[in-house]
């Protein structure tokens, strides 16, 4: 779970994957945050693993499949800190890997639900389904959602490389696809955000919808890792 | 190029490549980017020593007015320079983050280390002789 300054919503947002009756080991990457992020993650029981400096949520994410990795977990969340997912939703996320499937995404627009997003958000959402969809070669109805599944080979894959500017959920996706994992979508419920800024200003966005199409066709067909760096615990 | 020009070009081109040899004998300068920048100087020094080279390049090439020519080729080696500055700090800021990656991840084991190591100490004081019972609790948050 990245969180950048979310000491609003990480409480309640603890207490509800506390809550949930599955065994998970919860941890809170802190991304340079200036708040009590950190002490708030401790304090919920969380692992908290604090970045030096902000890295942006693809360094944070990257950091916790790190983690993952290095601590031999076969199956990894992506979990949002201020509070739009479900934690009950978790169990329908994960059932997918143990039927075959390497990464798993929650999409908020497969059926389940119902969350709005604004006319030109949904113009650019629909643009890069349209070139995911070529490069993946696959269909996904939310190409963006934090809400994930990894399986053991995806957790290495994104522990040694993982996008790390803003989109980073786009590029991870293709990445997945291109390295040849089977990615499934399952439809999830989400809630509008608890708390906190949503991590997007329209001009911001907008660079960062050219720049992730310009990556995404540069986009090299991975290899499947064979190493992984660091030590194992 | 005029041999007043000419000159001219020679002293300043001497300076900068005496300007490089000082940052890089001082280890202001390392001896990787100092050549890439001696490699500008010593292409300047061609040019300000042979008079008619650039003329007589320039009317190889095609060029009308040959100080055109001196621009150019100075573009294109400051082109080359940025870019292989873009690449050097692209490597280093992936080493960065990486670094910065690992920092969190071992923060969070030496502060369970720490934990453990307290806990021990706690119970039996004599266990070893470097842990100090009660000593101050390191753990940062």
């Amino acid at each position: 779970m990245p969180a950048y300054n979310e000491q609003e919503a990480l409480p309640d947002t603890l207490a509800g994957l506390r809550r949930s009756s599955l065994p998970l080991d919860v941890v809170v990457i802190d991304d340079g945050s200036v708040d009590d992020t950190a002490a708030i993650a401790t304090a919920n029981g969380a692992v908290c693993l604090q970045l030096p400096f902000n890295l942006g949520i693809g360094g944070a994410l990257r950091t916790g499949f790190r983690y993952a990795v290095e601590n031999g977990y076969r199956r990894g969340i992506q979990f949002d800190a201020d509070g739009q997912h479900d934690p009950t939703q978790i169990e329908a996320l994960l059932a997918p890997l143990a039927d075959g499937a390497d990464m798993v995404v929650g999409s908020r627009f497969a059926g389940a639900g119902a969350y709005q997003v604004g006319r030109s958000r949904g113009l650019a959402m629909n643009i890069l389904r349209w070139a995911i969809r070529r490069l993946a070669g696959q269909r996904f109805t939310d190409t963006s959602s934090g809400f994930r599944s990894f399986g053991p080979d995806v957790l290495a894959l994104f522990a040694a490389e993982y996008p790390i500017e803003y989109m980073d959920s786009v590029e991870a996706l293709v990445m997945a696809c291109r390295a040849g994992f089977e990615v499934r979508e399952v439809p999830t419920v989400m809630h509008e955000r608890t708390a906190g800024v949503a991590s997007n200003r329209s001009f911001r966005l907008a660079y960062h919808y050219i720049r992730v199409l310009v990556s995404l066709a540069n986009t090299p067909k991975a290899e499947r890792p064979t190493r992984i760096t660091g030590t194992t615990a | 190029m005029s041999t007043r020009a000419h000159i001219a070009l020679a002293v300043l081109v001497a300076l900068a490549i005496l300007v490089i040899i000082r940052l890089v004998r001082r280890r202001h300068l390392k001896a990787k980017y100092s050549l890439l920048w001696l490699t500008l100087g010593g292409f300047m020094v061609i040019i300000a020593a042979v008079p008619g080279l650039l003329d007589w390049t320039a009317d190889v090439l095609g060029i009308y007015y040959q100080p055109t020519l001196l621009v150019l080729l100075g573009l294109a080696l400051l082109l080359l320079i940025v870019m292989h500055f873009s690449y050097e700090l692209s490597r280093m800021e992936n080493r960065v983050r990486t670094l910065a990656e690992e920092a969190a991840i071992l923060r969070h084991r030496v502060a369970a280390l720490e934990r453990e190591a307290d806990g021990i100490a706690d119970i039996d004081p004599g266990i070893d002789p470097d842990i100090e019972p009660g000593a101050p609790d390191h753990d940062p948050t």
